[in-house]
């Protein structure tokens, strides 16, 4: 039975506790064709990759590939069928060497029972020489930078028979060298017939990789064009279902005073330099910077979680000791949302109610004895304020969505009644609808006269929501900028290194 | 409509497990009225209430140190050594009995405090530290015993372990029930106690939500000390007699006590409650294998067949359960 | 050449200790440091080497085996058994081999197919495993005289210890496997990455369980030799071995839960153990004091160890 398609999903439906990831999606894919995913936080694309690549069994619809009907759904499944995926999450294992990594499923094996070590690091080296790559293959995984990590796992997709390749935020750490290298190695899989699925956020990708685009919103399959029939901007109209500039609805304000100020902080474990800032009342502060500039580095810092050697911070202007606690930077009134909210934010097994009040508890109930009627009161009072969608307070935390997990961090530190909050990437993983929410609530927030500071990699939520920016680079700050002279080309010319003139010619 | 149903099986979802374990108990029971049909006499539910008594001080402190941290391997030693410093100073000193309660609740809490020590602020995982720990501390107990047994205490004190109040409710069932009541209110209700839950589900996210997570991991251990000490004397004040190895028969089943009444080995979840139950479970059990002169070497193995079990059940309701969530 | 390297990177301190108390040992009594005591240590630890590999394994997976001691037992009482019911000596110590296998198999049906927690688990079957060995054998040891088959674990000649010899034959071969066969290498997978190394194709499920019934059937292996050493299969002997092998395992330098470790650094904790152990009687510690300084001298040991793994971490 001929087939125009490589791969066909029809009416895929996906649900977890508490949330439907994917509702009646569709999804088709011809061979040898890029075929682009896009979508916000939370539409669907992941989870509809993990389903195609056997991670996932789907609670409904059907999946055809070849023609064929897909029944079984598992990772060795999915490669039996010629899927190959490349996740965002790396599955590395750290303490075994890249080439074993490269590997992993299928170790070339010597008289059929140990590993032939010999020929497992000269297949490793000619993939990885083949990919224009300068790995060890004796290196550890743990131990290589991110970006060759990525490349490990591409490697390891390709050394399997593929007849479909997912891809998901591969360039998310990449170069620019590095990724024209992968798009090099995205066009010699496609002249062979394999299908390519490639997931980004980067829209200006699209028109230099992408055949097709499908964009997906809230778990809904939205609309397929082919890329040289569709713009940018429609793109992102179809994607976020209305008007950029609806979303973050700044209402900015006049600042207030100084209520935290940092001068020349250095950190030698996180190899923080000379940092300088400082942040008002009624402002939100944006951090940017590329990963690993040292943002979540200074938040912690300045949150007294990892040490800093020198330097001082004033809070409200008086200045405190580097020696405090956690519990004591809270108390004057600090606080800080994480980046990693299931391991550093939440407790997944606790409940709702239980994770709001844990940072407040002395302030709740300063003798100790706990007031039922009063926490509940306390808790269902930010429950309805941020709107925490759960049947019951004692639900637990890990069987809420992304974003409302984010809002019951949100509420745990709203609870302490800090007048500072930093928030590390806080609408990471969050559905659009709770976005507004949450760029709602940090509106009312800073009109309350608090001040935020905000670390995020999403250029478009720094510059709608910051009144000014610090752009990070390589362990410093390296600029301030105002809100009105922040655009996305001006604050990655200070966050990459080498991108501006000056720096070029000091050499 | 299907909010409401969603609440319940919410509210059941902690629940469930728990009643699984009653199903078992129950089970029990009737097997062994079966065997016996004296079994739901009075007198034989007191015997047992009364026997499971030192098992369920041993677990209330097993119990906190595990929601908080990791087991306490070292609570039959710490038992056994402040048994038998209370037994020394009050025979061979002449002590008076409530400066030896004293005195062993002392150094119960005191050795406590070096297992919460070298856990939370040197880093040992719990249970190396403390399996360390109990070789060295049975260890002092027999050089300082030397292998002798210790008998015949005073009255008074012995009316701990043996008298009866009101005429029906023997003494060490009062005490366990003071300290299962002090152990529940203490972590329900006491901010510590919600610490606790913390720390063991998540000690990154307590720390970074102010809680001084060694603090609460050093007072969990300290805990259990003490309730190791009070289980010492409890012992002692019932038996009569100290030998250096009175606490070595209880590890075993103290851990599968815990386990049994659902405090999960991964911390921050977990009960008093439920160790209870657990206790009663295999005291009952123990009642049974002794009325069916059940030879000592099925002993152990039917208790770990029991603890499989129950586990076993529970993760089978719990799966059920995270099934039925699913459908939204 | 660089592996040896890295491994003496990560165990000087405990190899310190060892030497130190070598030294120290040998000070106080001229006969410690003889070629005859040497040989009596071999033997002593060479049963220990084989189960704390073992617990190497499992641990090096991210889990714990508390029943290694009773399967230690158990498989030794199965020998010593089918050894005086006339079966001959391969067959006997494949059953006994076989016995462990069964037992880890069951504890990684239990753990890895029923997902149960390891330590509770191990917990159950260690009184299930222990109770067989003591119905099987009335709670008698079981005396063992097939001249051949104790030569397997005596010390020929008063000099060569027969029972480390073959012990070390078969730690040389967990070795192996740990580094070369995809047992050994999935254990990092298990450990250090269970989920990624579940998408990325493994059977996880599969392996996982395999890794329990290896470290069984090591020890199967381990209560061969020990019972010939023994010449008797004591249902008392065994107890507690998990807790020493599980030391083991962390004074060489393994880890716990991150799927970071190397069993050939056990031998150096094993060593570190019989050590102490030995040479207590050397000092001539009453009896009564040992188990005492055994437990403070461990402590001491881990924590140094620990302290270092948690330094070279924050790095």
């Amino acid at each position: 039975m001929a087939n125009e398609y490589l791969l066909e999903m029809n009416h895929i439906t996906k649900v977890f506790p508490g949330v439907k990831a994917l509702d009646d999606m569709n999804f088709n894919l011809k061979p040898g064709e890029v075929h682009v995913l896009i979508g916000e936080n939370g539409a669907g694309k992941s989870t509809l990759m993990k389903v195609l690549a056997g991670a996932h069994a789907p609670e409904g619809g059907e999946l055809f590939i070849e023609g064929k009907k897909v029944t079984r759904f598992s990772p060795m499944e999915a490669q039996k069928y010629g899927i190959g995926i490349i996740y965002q999450e790396f599955n590395l294992v750290p303490y075994l060497s890249v080439a074993e990594n490269i590997f992993i499923d299928h170790m070339p094996k010597k008289a059929g029972i140990y590993v032939d070590k010999k020929k497992m690091h000269e297949e490793a080296n000619k993939l990885l020489g083949d990919m224009k790559m300068n790995v060890d293959t004796h290196a550890l995984a743990g131990d290589i930078p991110v970006a060759q990590q990525q490349m490990v796992e591409v490697a390891k997709a390709l050394t399997h028979d593929l007849k479909i390749l997912i891809m998901d935020e591969p360039t998310a750490a990449l170069s620019d060298r590095e990724i024209e290298n992968l798009f090099g190695i995205v066009r010699s899989l496609t002249e062979k017939g394999i299908g390519v699925i490639y997931i980004s956020h980067r829209l200006q990708e699209i028109p230099i990789i992408g055949d097709r685009v499908t964009v997906l919103r809230d778990g809904k399959y939205i609309d397929t064009q082919d890329v040289k029939d569709i713009t940018t901007e429609e793109l992102v109209r179809l994607m976020v279902g209305r008007e950029i500039k609806d979303l973050f609805n700044r209402e900015r304000q006049a600042p207030g005073e100084v209520v935290l100020k940092v001068e020349n902080l250095c950190s030698e474990k996180e190899g923080l330099h000379d940092i300088n800032m400082e942040l008002r009342r009624g402002e939100i502060v944006g951090l940017a910077g590329l990963v690993g500039a040292g943002r979540t580095e200074l938040a912690r810092a300045l949150f007294h979680v990892d040490p800093y050697e020198s330097g001082k911070i004033y809070l409200f202007g008086e200045e405190i000791s580097k020696n405090l606690t956690p519990h004591q930077v809270i108390k004057r009134g600090l606080s800080l949302l994480p980046e990693d909210r299931k391991q550093q934010g939440l407790s997944l097994i606790l409940s709702i109610a239980q994770n709001i009040v844990m940072a407040s508890m002395e302030r709740i109930q300063p003798f100790g004895w706990i007031r039922s009627k009063i926490e509940k009161r306390v808790v269902d009072r930010y429950i309805k304020d941020i709107n925490i969608i759960t049947p019951s307070r004692e639900q637990l935390a890990g069987n809420l969505s992304g974003g409302n997990q984010q809002k019951v961090v949100l509420a745990k530190w709203l609870c302490t009644q800090a007048d500072i909050i930093i928030f590390d990437e806080p609408t990471r993983g969050i559905d659009v609808g709770a976005k507004g929410e949450i760029y709602a609530l940090m509106n009312e927030l800073v009109k309350e006269g608090k001040a935020i500071l905000m670390i995020s990699s999403e250029l478009p939520e720094i510059i709608g929501m910051s009144d000014r920016i610090y752009v990070m680079q390589n362990r410093r700050i390296v600029k301030e900028l105002q809100s009105s002279e922040a655009t996305q080309e001006v604050i990655i010319s200070y966050a990459m290194e080498g991108a501006r003139e000056e720096e070029r010619q000091d050499g | 409509m299907s909010g409401e149903r969603k609440s319940f099986l919410g509210l059941s979802a902690s629940a469930l497990p728990a009643l699984s374990r009653l199903v078992v108990f129950i089970a029990i029971v009737i097997l062994g009225y079966f065997i016996d049909s004296s079994f739901l006499s009075g007198r034989n539910i007191s015997n047992n209430i009364t026997n499971a008594s030192i098992l369920i001080v041993l677990g209330i402190g097993q119990t906190i140190a595990i929601i908080t941290n990791g087991p306490d391997l070292s609570s039959g030693s710490i038992m056994t050594i402040c048994a038998v410093v209370a037994a020394i100073l009050m025979k061979n000193y002449n002590v008076n009995f409530i400066v030896a309660i004293l005195s062993a609740l002392f150094l119960g809490g005191a050795l406590g405090a070096l297992n919460g020590y070298m856990i939370a602020y040197v880093g040992i995982p719990s249970f190396i530290s403390t399996y360390g720990l109990q070789w060295a501390v049975f260890g002092f107990a027999y050089v300082i015993l030397r292998g002798y047994v210790l008998y015949d205490f005073g009255d008074t004190f012995r009316f701990i372990g043996n008298g009866v109040l009101f005429n029906f409710l023997q003494m060490p069932i009062v005490i366990m029930l003071i300290l299962v009541v002090f152990g529940t209110l203490l972590l329900r209700k006491t901010n510590f106690g919600r610490k606790c839950y913390a720390v063991g589900s998540n000690r990154t996210c307590a720390t970074m939500s102010g809680i001084n997570s060694k603090t609460v991991i050093l007072r969990a251990f300290i805990l259990s000390g003490l309730m190791s000490a009070m289980a010492g004397i409890l012992f002692i004040a019932r038996m009569n007699a100290v030998q250096a190895d009175i606490g070595a028969a209880y590890l075993l089943p103290v851990l599968a006590t815990v386990y049994m009444g659902g405090t999960s080995a991964s911390g921050g979840e977990g009960g008093i409650l439920g160790t209870v139950v657990g206790a009663l479970i295999i005291t009952i059990v123990t009642n049974c294998m002794n009325l069916l002169a059940v030879p000592s070497e099925w002993r152990d193995a039917i208790i770990g067949v029991l603890i499989i079990v129950t586990v076993l059940l529970d993760s089978i309701v719990k799966k059920r359960i995270a099934r039925r969530q699913t459908a939204v | 050449m660089d592996r040896v390297i890295s491994v003496f990177k990560r165990i000087p301190i405990v190899l310190w200790f060892v030497l130190l108390l070598v030294i120290v040992f040998s000070f106080i009594s001229e006969h410690y440091l003889t070629m005859r005591n040497l040989v009596i240590l071999l033997q002593q630890g060479a049963a220990l080497l084989v189960v704390a590999s073992a617990a190497t394994f499992v641990i090096i997976s991210g889990g714990l085996d508390l029943s290694l001691g009773s399967i230690l037992t158990l498989s030794g009482v199965t020998v010593a058994l089918s050894l005086n019911a006339g079966v001959p000596i391969p067959i006997a110590i494949l059953i006994g081999a076989a016995t462990g296998f069964a037992c880890g198999a069951i504890n990684g049906v239990l753990i890895s197919y029923s997902g149960l927690q390891p330590f509770i688990v191990t917990l159950g079957t260690q009184g299930v495993f222990y109770g067989f060995a003591l119905v099987m054998t009335d709670k008698v040891g079981v005396p063992v005289s097939n001249e051949s088959f104790i030569f397997l674990g005596s010390l020929v000649n008063k000099i060569i210890p027969m029972a480390f010899i073959c012990c070390l034959v078969i730690y040389i071969f967990a070795i192996f496997v740990q580094d070369r066969t995809r047992l050994g290498r999935y254990l990092y997978a298990i450990g250090g990455n269970m989920e990624g190394a579940r998408l990325s194709g493994i059977n996880t499920r599969f392996w996982k369980w395999l890794v329990y019934a290896f470290a069984g059937f090591l020890a199967g292996l381990a209560a061969v030799v020990l019972v010939a050493r023994l010449e008797v299969a004591d249902p008392l002997v065994g107890m507690k071995w998990e807790f020493e092998a599980i030391a083991a395992t962390i004074l060489g330098g393994t880890s716990m839960n991150i799927g970071k470790g190397d069993v050939k650094g056990t031998i150096v904790g094993v060593a570190l153990l019989t050590v102490i152990r030995s040479g207590l009687n050397v000092i001539r510690i009453p009896s009564l004091w040992q188990p005492a300084i055994i437990g403070a001298v461990i402590i001491l040991a881990i924590v140094f160890q620990v302290g270092i793994t948690a330094k070279e971490m924050k790095k």
